[in-house]
């Protein structure tokens, strides 16, 4: 495999090059601080354009199409209300809000009259959300994926949620994404910041579809999840494109002083999913626990880099990743926790387990770990299996075939992460979606 | 019921079963014993279906059918049972589910009318208090943790679940208690009458004072090499094997 090349702009159209050079050279005095963070991270992202040891972060991945196709801008798509009902989750009473080819479209999305939450587009946002928009995407910036920088400077607008200050959400806030088919390669990209206010709790289900076609529909996307002190979070990003999407991706957390964050993901279908996810632990006693499901089939590629970052003392990380990979899929899972000098009584694990159910499933796993602190607790573990041929006869003497045998050994892998899903239409719909995604286990 | 002719079989180009016959009726209980490493379970293997077990000649039939060229999930439907040895471990899937998926596919293929979850249950709950199980077993994993004996236990609450014509049981006794011998033994018991046999592989003439066999056989090195009534085991506990190697 190769593990390293060039990326440049080349697979950028003429016209997406050129708009992000105009903006890099405009100075509108209106939305200046916007146009600002777009240059800054197309300036970053030409920089890293040279392949440096970063490309490490690449070497598992798929995105050698990059250096061989060209994407445009996506159009601006409209979908009737009928339309996108019959995409998003049977969720009861959730505050939706919906994005089309990564654009906020108010008019699909919940009315947040007295509900506590609020979504204001990055544009029209008030002096005061501007400092808490600029803070929070400045810890951002130190991605080092490239293509997330280049999200940056696509996003012509940005979606800032906020939950009330205490307030207890009942409902979920439920972000659906999705891209529309198009007839040639195309590119989008989002960027949705959540403020979480002090001592708030909250339920975000950030969920992306996307309609089969011809081209390939690439689909850059960063969520920054700010926990502000004492606040919870119940957190699932569910990626169920179609098998022409890939997505590169970022979801960020900073973990404030006492705040506590439960993350689960799961992801099948699309061609690619890269998803970056950084976890910071900012304050004192705060909490992360991520779970995560993975299952490519086909010629699919999913790739999870994980960072928890204990930036500070006393904080609490669990992670736990499975992955059943079918066919000649790949899956990377990349497992980091970072313990910052200062981070004393760090307490961090985490759980990276894999299931082959071929001999051309790939699996590239690889937990690191960074620590710079002396009294900490941490632990971390990682397997690949192939489906257990005597658990398979053992079971075919009680009547059960080996299809089917297979496909419950392979729900039994995944079975405990499932049942921490506490939304109970989400877990619903997971657990049939499991079955169906491995219903064509041979 | 079962007809078992010169049967050979090889694992990994061993030859290990040497030319074994075996006759077992409707109703019968059949005791085999013999040395370790003698070919017992690779008996119990080969007829079950496990994959790598070669059958190198002769044949198995069940009730008719040719044994030997069914997927063992076939045989199992077809009304065989065999009670391990060592009863595999499966994490993450639930007992219960896993029994329901048996006992579903098996009462399919018989023809019997499916079962609700609710009956089955039921069903469930009362097989596992016969075998002395708390029915709490049901809910965790396929054998996940289960000491040795309630694994045994276990093999047996299944074996009663499925309601099976022929059902090999490969030292079901070893690694029990007194009183779980006694358990195990009125299982079995209760689940004889005259369409069902047994092959019952033991060290211990014990077990079958509670489980009387019409036939006690002695396999060694691959073949049976003699064959008695009950007091062949009374014999063989006294004396050994050696006597009839020898011979
Ligand atoms: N996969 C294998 N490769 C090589 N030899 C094998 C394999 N499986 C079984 N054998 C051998 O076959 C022989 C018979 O084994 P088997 O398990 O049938 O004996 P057994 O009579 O059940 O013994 P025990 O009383 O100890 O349970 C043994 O010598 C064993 O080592
Ligand atoms: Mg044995």
């Amino acid at each position: 495999m190769k593990t390293s090349f060039q990326v440049d702009n080349q697979f950028l159209s003429a016209a997406l090059k050129n708009e992000l050079a105009q903006n890099a050279e405009s100075q509108t005095p209106e939305n200046n601080w916007l146009t600002k963070i777009r240059s800054y991270s197309y300036a970053d992202f030409l920089k890293q354009n040279l392949p440096t040891r970063k490309v490490e972060h690449w070497k598992y991945n798929e995105l050698f199409f990059l250096t061989q196709a060209e994407f445009s801008s996506s159009p601006l798509a409209s979908r009737t209300q009928s339309e996108i009902s019959d995409l998003t989750l049977a969720l009861k009473n959730a505050f939706t809000v919906v994005f089309i080819n990564g654009q906020y479209s108010p008019q699909h999305s919940s009315d947040l009259i007295d509900s506590h939450v609020s979504a204001t587009p990055f544009s029209q946002a008030n002096t005061k959300q501007i400092e808490l928009i600029t803070s929070s995407l400045s810890s951002a910036q130190q991605s080092t994926n490239l293509l997330i920088q280049l999200n940056t400077s696509l996003s012509q607008d940005g979606l800032l949620i906020e939950v009330e200050s205490n307030k207890k959400i009942g409902k979920p806030i439920y972000l659906f994404h999705l891209n529309t088919s198009a007839d040639e390669n195309q590119i989008c990209a989002n960027q949705t910041l959540v403020s979480c206010g002090t001592g708030s709790e909250c339920q975000l289900i950030e969920h992306f579809v996307s309609e089969k076609c011809e081209a390939t529909q690439l689909a850059l996307q960063q969520s920054v999840v700010h926990l502000q002190e004492n606040s919870q979070c119940n957190h699932y990003r569910l990626n169920l494109e179609a098998s022409t999407s890939m997505q590169v991706s970022r979801a960020l957390f900073l973990l404030e002083k006492d705040s506590s964050l439960n993350s689960f993901y799961y992801s099948e279908g699309s061609q690619l999913n890269k998803t970056d996810i950084d976890i910071h632990h900012r304050g004192k006693n705060s909490e992360s626990n991520l779970t995560g499901i993975y299952l490519p089939s086909e010629t699919q590629c999913i790739d999870y880099h994980t960072n928890i970052e204990h930036q500070i003392a006393n904080c609490t990380s669990r992670e736990v990743f499975r992955g059943i990979i079918a066919d000649s899929a790949k899956a990377t899972f990349n497992g980091k926790i970072h313990i910052f000098k200062d981070a004393q009584k760090s307490d961090a694990q985490l759980s990276n387990k894999n299931l082959l159910l071929t001999n051309q499933a790939e699996i590239n796993t690889k937990p690191e770990l960074e620590i710079y602190a002396d009294d900490v607790v941490c632990a971390h573990g990682a397997t690949v299996a192939k489906i257990d041929d005597k658990a398979i006869y053992y079971m075919q003497t009680r009547g059960i075939n080996e299809t089917r045998a297979k496909k419950i050994l392979s729900i039994g892998f995944i079975n405990e992460l499932l049942d921490k899903v506490e939304n109970e239409a989400l877990s619903h719909y997971l657990k049939d979606q499991v079955q169906i995604c491995l219903s064509d286990i041979k | 019921m079962l007809k078992i002719k010169n049967l050979q079989v090889k694992v990994e180009d061993k030859t290990i079963l040497k030319g074994l016959s075996l006759d077992i009726k409707p109703g019968e209980v059949h005791a085999i014993m013999g040395p370790n490493g003698s070919g017992k379970s690779t008996l119990g293997y080969v007829l079950s279906g496990r994959e790598g077990y070669e059958v190198s000649g002769g044949s198995a039939t069940l009730n008719g059918d040719n044994l030997l060229e069914l997927d063992a999930d076939e045989r199992a439907k077809k009304g065989l049972f065999l009670a391990f040895q060592y009863p595999v471990e499966i994490p993450g899937v639930s007992n219960m589910e896993f029994l329901k998926a048996s006992v579903d596919t098996v009462r399919d293929y018989q023809g019997k009318e499916a079962l609700s979850t609710v009956d089955f249950m039921k069903l469930a709950r009362e097989k596992c208090k016969a075998v002395n199980l708390d029915p709490n077993f049901l809910k965790r994993g396929v054998n996940e943790g289960f000491s040795g004996g309630e694994k045994k236990r276990s093999e047996i609450m299944q074996m009663m679940l499925l309601e099976p014509s022929l059902c090999i049981l490969d030292e079901t006794d070893s690694g029990l208690d007194i009183d779980a011998l006694q358990v195990v033994a009125d299982g079995v018991n209760a689940c004889r009458d005259e369409n069902r046999a047994f092959i019952i592989v033991t060290h211990y003439q014990r077990l079958l004072d509670y489980i009387v066999p019409d036939k006690v056989h002695v396999l060694s090195d691959g073949k049976i090499i003699k064959s008695g009534g009950k007091e062949l085991a009374l014999e063989l506990e006294e004396k050994g094997y050696s006597w009839i190697e020898k011979a």
